[in-house]
């Protein structure tokens, strides 16, 4: 960054919900996996006279995640239509409820919400050849909008800000938050401002349909080295959508402020107002929840190293099985030895595991008369292994415990085979 | 009329397919002239006639079956804005001339069930957009008591089917009098229910926020039997209410000796036509004599309802028809008609950024008192009596060109969409020339009851 120069990011989160069926309708909510065209009704396909039907579960997900926030909930919510053409929006307008959200403030490391919206995701346009075809079936999806105030002052900051909320959604239990499936979609608003400047500046770059950590990650880079140095030669800087070229590595004008969409918002007169009762409202704040940060500290409180808090808490599945594994009487961290480390154990069910844990241990070989000629035939195999040993490479003796693990099945004694290798090569 | 063709079935002195082919004559010999239907759906008519009779021979309980489908074999139509699953619906707008739905509306459906046999799809104002029916771009639909004038509108084609006996009854809807005006051009009954009562699934949105469903009958015995049958909770229409639905029939004769009918000041106006003031008069008297006790009030914001009803509507139907943006339905956006246009224009810039709070905004807080005058007029009276539409059925072609002469005619009318409430407007007479003339009943929220009761005592004393 130019140093005289210090940078204002905010952020869009966009979710797909995972619920049974769409926002507004009770088509199957499956966008990725079924034919083209085969979850929909009028309501999604926009047919005249279709009217929409609000999805209380998709509406409780989003509360759960706002909840979970500390964001305020909101006892009134407000459906409006959001007027624009395009071949993907059937209605042509677009349901979300941008001044009667479903919860404001809140925040996460720091970063203060804006507000929690709940919309309907468009169709599908797929293009090929001069043809462009729309799929319906992504119509209608619950899409959960996050905004955030711009409150980040560091780029790798806000990569690791969408990883969490990422691994919150997944923990809820609410989004598969699937990149590449599109299921969670980031846009971010980028300008510059001089340092000690207090107000903010009086544009915003938006960049839009970000589909991947990493792409975002070098589009802010590049357009914060593009805003600066503007800044520092004195440069206008402008209000504009831009995107992202990754071959070239830049950022590009897509749309500037004079052709931005006036949206005509007005309150949908075919969904009444959603009224959230105390008794709603209760369903929801007293849900008991874990959230990724409380994990990791438990994990670290129960001694386990680094590494495995990492794959632990960034795999919710995976902690599920140590959480099987540990209570079948394993220490917590050999249950997350088995289920981190161990190659053989990833495909089976702790039970299983639990299985080839005890035979190993009934059937374990200590006997040395038993191991030495197995011990012997490794070394002869491999001297070369040993000369590393000879000079000093201590890893060498691993790979060599290793060899007799492996005639052994598993069942030699790795701490006898340890001191019979010492012994032999002195 | 319909107890009576229940009667008839019951007792064989006719078959439901006599019936039927009875009133398809009516419809071959008439609606070349008149122009009420679009579509005509005669065969399946026919089909549906024969079944019925083979239902009616082998039923063992007559009662029962009539009781449970108290419709059965009765010829209706509907309007060409509800959806019928497999029937062209074109909302007389050549922009879905070719438009086929794969879905019936909640009501259409319902009136299937209920044992009612279509006869086909009804003309009306395009998109509903109207008070003569003349927005068609299937041509206006001819008043069957002057064929130079218009039936009304926009449910034009609703009004003039009933009203020549092409039909028993008709569907319609009613979003500033699309219902009650063409019902008193036609010497009809028409029932506005209250908003939320009847569903609107289906049917191609006007004006979201004031769109009621609701039908024309040549009696007000009819209108409260059907809306038995249509009324109630649609899980595909969230605005529908859950209030039980009642049986519109019991008690639609009691006395209404006492029953405080208020008329509103602001409605009686130099504007309207004399004979059919004269004519509301009379019909005044007639309550008195029957009892009821006749209340001045004022409903004084009633003068800003129509400027309102011009922001709200064109705002939501601009929303309501960007659907139709030439991708889909087989035609592109320079088929809408022009009234279609000058509502899309009006609404588009009234909810633009800038003019939204002075326009949309501003209609909906007028709105608001709107519903408030009627609220304490409510509190006073058990109705509210009321000419329906201030001139005579205009000659054809005497306003189409226009558009606020036309919008004038809705403004007895569009006071009761704005607030929701339910209205029946019935035949209160002839005027010198010949022409019917028709009034409103207007009720509190959910009361239909009350209105169907005065509304029958009146039809007998009447009579």
């Amino acid at each position: 960054m130019t140093q005289n120069c210090s940078m204002v990011l905010g952020l869009e989160i966009h979710m797909q919900l995972k619920t049974d069926s769409k926002m507004f309708c009770g088509c199957k909510n499956d966008p990725f996996f079924s034919d083209a065209n085969t979850n929909v009704c009028p309501v999604c396909m926009g047919l005249p006279g279709a009217m929409p039907i609000p999805n209380l579960n998709a509406i409780k997900s989003a509360q759960i995640f706002s909840n979970a926030l500390g964001a305020k909930l909101q006892t009134k919510i407000i459906y409006e239509r959001k007027n624009y053409f395009y071949p993907d929006l059937p209605k042509g307008f677009q349901l979300t409820c941008p001044h009667n959200p479903i919860a404001v403030g809140g925040s996460l490391s720091g970063i203060n919400f804006r507000e929690i919206h709940l919309e309907e995701d468009t169709a599908k346009s797929i293009h090929t050849g001069d043809l462009t075809l729309i799929d319906f079936n992504k119509s209608g999806v619950p899409l959960l909008e996050i905004v955030t105030e711009p409150d980040f002052t560091d780029i790798d900051e806000a990569v690791e800000f969408c990883k969490e909320i990422q691994l919150i959604v997944r923990y809820l239990g609410i989004s598969e938050a699937d990149m590449e499936k599109g299921n969670m979609r980031l846009e971010a608003n980028i300008s510059v401002r001089k340092l000690g400047q207090k107000e903010l500046p009086n544009y915003r770059v938006e960049m839009k349909n970000i589909n991947s950590f990493s792409f975002m990650k070098k589009a802010l880079q590049y357009e914060l080295r593009r805003q600066s140095g503007a800044l520092t030669v004195g440069e206008k800087l402008v209000q504009e959508t831009r995107g992202f070229n990754e071959t070239t590595g830049k950022t590009f004008t897509q749309r500037s402020k004079e052709e931005a969409n006036d949206y005509r918002y007005f309150p949908e007169p075919d969904i009444p107002i959603i009224e959230i009762d105390e008794k709603w409202m209760n369903e929801i704040t007293t849900r008991k929840i874990l959230l990724p940060s409380e994990l990791r500290t438990q994990l670290k409180e129960k001694g386990l190293n680094d590494q495995y808090v990492l794959r632990l808490v960034g795999d919710f599945s995976l902690y599920e099985k140590y959480l099987a594994v540990l209570d079948l009487g394993y220490s917590p961290s050999e249950s997350a030895n088995f289920v981190v480390n161990i190659s053989e154990y990833k495909e089976k069910s702790p039970s299983e595991i639990d299985k080839i844990e005890k035979s190993k241990r009934s059937s374990k070989i200590s006997n040395e008369s038993v191991l030495l000629p197995i011990v012997e035939t490794v070394v002869n195999k491999n001297l070369k292994v040993v000369s590393d040993y000879k000079s000093g490479n201590t890893s060498a003796m691993q790979f060599l415990i290793g060899q007799v693990m492996k005639s052994t099945q598993g069942k030699a004694d790795a701490q006898i085979v340890a001191s019979m290798l010492a012994k032999l090569l002195p | 009329m319909i107890l009576e063709i229940q009667r008839k079935l019951k007792n064989r002195e006719i078959t439901c397919e006599e019936l039927i082919k009875t009133h398809l004559d009516v419809i071959s010999s008439q609606d070349l002239d008149i122009n009420a239907f679009i579509t005509k759906t005669p065969e399946t008519a026919i089909d549906a006639a024969k079944h019925v009779d083979e239902e009616i021979r082998a039923s063992k309980d007559l009662d029962e079956l009539f009781k449970n489908r108290p419709l059965l074999g009765i010829p209706l139509a509907h309007k060409d804005i509800f959806s019928t699953k497999d029937i062209k619906t074109t909302a007389a707008s050549k922009i879905l001339e070719d438009y086929i739905p794969v879905y019936d509306a909640t009501v259409v459906s319902k009136l299937k069930k209920s044992g009612g046999i279509s006869l086909g799809k009804l003309n009306c104002d395009a998109f509903a957009h109207g008070a003569t029916g003349e927005n068609s771009d299937f041509g206006p639909t001819k008043n069957p008591y002057d064929k130079s004038r218009v039936s009304g509108g926009s449910s034009s084609g609703t009004a003039a089917s009933v009203a020549s006996k092409m039909v028993v009854f008709a569907t319609g809807t009613d979003t500033g009098g699309s219902l009650r005006n063409p019902a008193s051009f036609t010497n009809t009954v028409a029932i506005k229910p209250t908003y939320g009562r009847v569903s609107r699934y289906g049917i191609i949105a006007m004006a979201s926020s004031l769109d009621s469903v609701g039908h024309i009958t040549t009696s007000v015995e009819d209108s409260a039997l059907i809306l038995s049958q249509t009324a109630g909770f649609d899980k595909y229409d969230a605005t529908t209410s859950k209030n039980p639905v009642e049986n519109y029939l019991e008690n639609i004769g009691a006395d209404i000796n006492g029953k405080k009918i208020g008329i509103v000041k602001e409605y009686l106006s130099d504007e309207i036509d004399s004979e059919i003031s004269e004519k509301t008069k009379s019909a005044i008297n007639i309550f008195e004599k029957l009892g009821a006790e006749i209340i001045d009030i004022s409903l004084p914001n009633s003068e800003y309802a129509l400027a309102s009803y011009y922001v709200i509507t064109p705002s939501e139907v601009s929303s309501n028809l960007a659907r139709f943006d030439g991708i889909r339905f087989g035609n592109t956006r320079d088929k809408f008609g022009d009234e279609a246009k000058r509502r899309i224009m009006l609404g588009t810039y009234a909810l633009s950024a800038g003019f939204y709070d002075g326009l949309y905004l501003k209609a909906q807080k007028v709105r608001t008192l709107i519903i408030q005058d009627f609220k304490k007029a409510f509190s006073k009276v058990d109705a509210i009596l009321a000419p329906v539409s201030p001139v005579m059925p205009p000659k054809i072609g005497e306003v189409v060109s226009d558009p606020m002469k036309n919008y004038l005619m809705d403004i007895l009318t569009v006071p009761v969409n704005l607030a929701g409430l339910p209205a029946l407007s019935i035949p209160c007479g002839f005027s010198k020339g010949g022409l019917p003339i028709g009034i409103q009943l207007i009720g509190d929220h959910f009361l239909e009851k009350n209105l169907y009761n005065l509304g029958y005592n009146f039809e007998r004393a009447s009579e």
